[in-house]
């Protein structure tokens, strides 16, 4: 589904990430995982056309997507739901929806599946969306990048600032989403609870990917252990 | 679902201002004086809408007198050249003026806010200079030349139809940017008003929907601009001044950025509040009025007086106008 190959990004003159490849298939849940700075969110924002690499390529469904802009990635079939869970905090659900279906032209808008998936959004449909919990906040993030029917969904940090009680909401989201055929990046330092439900895993340190493996290989490797788990 | 829509406060709102917009020049206290303020009235409600159209992109501009003046000057030359009656060259004056608007658009949307302020801000100046100096033996430089009335004046209650025919346009003016701001258009440019990286990411292309708002608001300032000086039937190049840059700016505010009725509104209170204080003498006094007046609604009302509206009344704010 998705092939980086040789990657590297400069922010100015600072290089942040170096030679980066990664591939994940259809079907898969993959995780980067990495610590603050590690260069995650760099690598996100480049696979959306962000950020421009100096070198490498990005491949989507077997096409080069390399520095193309963001608003022709979207319709190809990748959405992002990004750090933060930004929202258009001062527009309401519907609308923050109707945005998430704008790159792709409205028949991809399945407001029937949305609610379904997210009956708390249905409720609050016209509600300002600034006005919601951290929690409703991360589920129409994930429904909004949903609405552009996605063939993968690209999760930066999901579980930031959610109690614990929340993240494991969300991760089961993402997993019964998976369920039904989404290809899944997800790129956490929630390591545990993000490998518990990927498929695979790289570990990205200093902008360089130091290891990778499946999610059992890496709950059990001693570096993952010592460095991520606390253990 | 418009029954509902005719019983709602807001509805009965719009009526009523439609309907005073009709009777009230029929009203035996319109006088010419009274009705030139509200030709004038009408022209600046169409200019402060179309400046707040490029707020709503979340993009400003100091210098819209540029678009108004442009459209001012188009429209007479065109009228001037081929004889063809104002109420057509009027909207070619302003495709001119919308051409303009999407050069300078192309330079500089990709500046935020304030810094495109500015550069619209130096645009008005370089264009009354070229006007001026360089295109003098056409404009007629500091001078000016007489252009076409909008409606000769030896026709009988030639400002009666004058009133009349710019009430139609500021009405299909304003009807046009509320289709703008309803449509998918408006939602993308509200998301790069909230979030423009967001927006990005959501899969819209800001520098297209940034252009577009640009050049629909010149062209409907052009309309303004071209409507004045066809009501005057004189043109000088103090059409460019920073006085008419500013004007829609204060309205606006006034009014309440970003909504349809805010420069609705705001020019209504704020130019009656000018001619009423020059009326009663305050000429130079009313610079000072209406400067506290701007300062207070900036830090009691920073969403302008139709929030006064929503606040006592029960018409509910919609998602994406207010900022």
């Amino acid at each position: 589904m998705l092939d980086v190959a040789g990657l590297d990004v400069y922010h100015g003159n600072l290089h942040v990430i170096w030679d980066l490849s990664l591939h994940i298939s259809g079907g898969e849940i993959v995780t980067i995982l990495g610590s603050n700075g590690a260069g995650k969110t760099t690598v996100v924002e480049t696979l959306f056309g962000l950020n421009t690499p100096a070198s490498g390529k990005i491949a989507f469904r077997g096409e080069d997507i390399t520095g193309l802009p963001p608003f022709t990635i979207v319709p190809r079939g990748m959405s992002l739901v990004p750090e933060k869970r930004e929202l258009f905090p001062k527009m309401t659900v519907r609308e923050n929806l109707e945005l998430g279906a704008f790159a792709t032209s409205k028949e991809t808008a399945d407001y029937d599946r949305i609610f379904s998936l997210f009956p708390v959004l249905h409720e609050r449909e016209g509600q300002l969306a600034g006005t919601l919990s951290g929690g409703e906040q991360q589920m129409l993030a994930i429904a909004r990048s949903l609405m552009a029917a996605p063939g993968m969904l690209v999760l930066d940090e999901p579980s930031l600032g959610l109690s614990p009680k929340l993240v494991g909401t969300v991760l089961d989201t993402i997993r019964d989403l998976n369920r039904d055929g989404l290809t899944i990046l997800l790129v956490e330092q929630n390591v545990r609870n993000a490998l518990e439900i990927s498929h695979r895993g790289y570990v990205l340190e200093n902008g360089r990917i130091v290891g990778s493996g499946t999610s059992d290989e890496l709950l059990e490797d001693e570096h993952v252990k010592a460095a991520y788990l606390g253990a | 679902m418009t029954a509902m829509f005719w019983r709602s406060p807001k509805a009965c709102l719009i009526a009523g201002a439609g309907a005073a917009g009709i009777v009230l020049p029929l009203l035996p206290v319109a006088n010419l004086y009274v009705l030139t303020v509200l030709i004038l009235m009408l022209i600046f409600i169409i200019y402060a809408s179309a400046w707040n159209l490029l707020t709503y992109s979340g993009q400003g501009s100091l210098g819209h007198a540029a678009f108004f003046g442009l459209g001012g000057y188009a429209s007479s030359l065109i009228a001037i050249q081929s004889g063809l009656s104002p109420y057509i060259t009027i909207f070619a004056g302003a495709a001119f003026s919308a051409f303009i608007g999407l050069l300078i658009g192309l330079t500089c949307v990709r500046l935020r806010e304030w810094f495109l302020a500015m550069v619209t801000f130096g645009f008005a100046i370089i264009i009354q200079t070229v006007i001026v100096s360089m295109l003098s033996p056409v404009t007629g430089g500091w001078d000016g030349y007489a252009v076409p009335k909008l409606i000769a004046s030896d026709i009988p209650y030639h400002l009666l139809w004058e009133y009349y025919s710019i009430f139609i346009i500021a009405i299909l003016s304003l009807l046009a940017i509320h289709l703008i701001l309803k449509s998918h258009i408006g939602l993308a440019l509200a998301a790069i008003r909230e979030n423009e990286l967001e927006a990005r990411a959501a899969g819209i292309d800001p520098v297209r929907f940034k252009l577009l708002a640009f050049t629909a608001s010149a062209y409907i300032a052009g309309i303004a601009g071209a409507l004045e000086i066809h009501h005057f039937g004189y043109i000088t190049p103090e059409i460019f001044g920073v006085e008419l840059s500013f004007w829609p700016v204060i309205y606006s505010i006034t009014g309440g950025l970003g909504t349809l009725a805010g420069p609705v509104v705001g020019t209504i209170v704020v130019s009656l509040l000018w001619d009423g204080l020059n009326a009663a003498g305050l000429t130079y006094e009313r610079y000072i009025i209406i400067g506290v007046l701007l300062i207070l609604i900036i830090i009691y009302l920073p969403r302008g007086l139709v929030s006064l509206a929503e606040r006592y009344g029960k018409t509910e704010g919609g998602g994406r106008n207010p900022r």
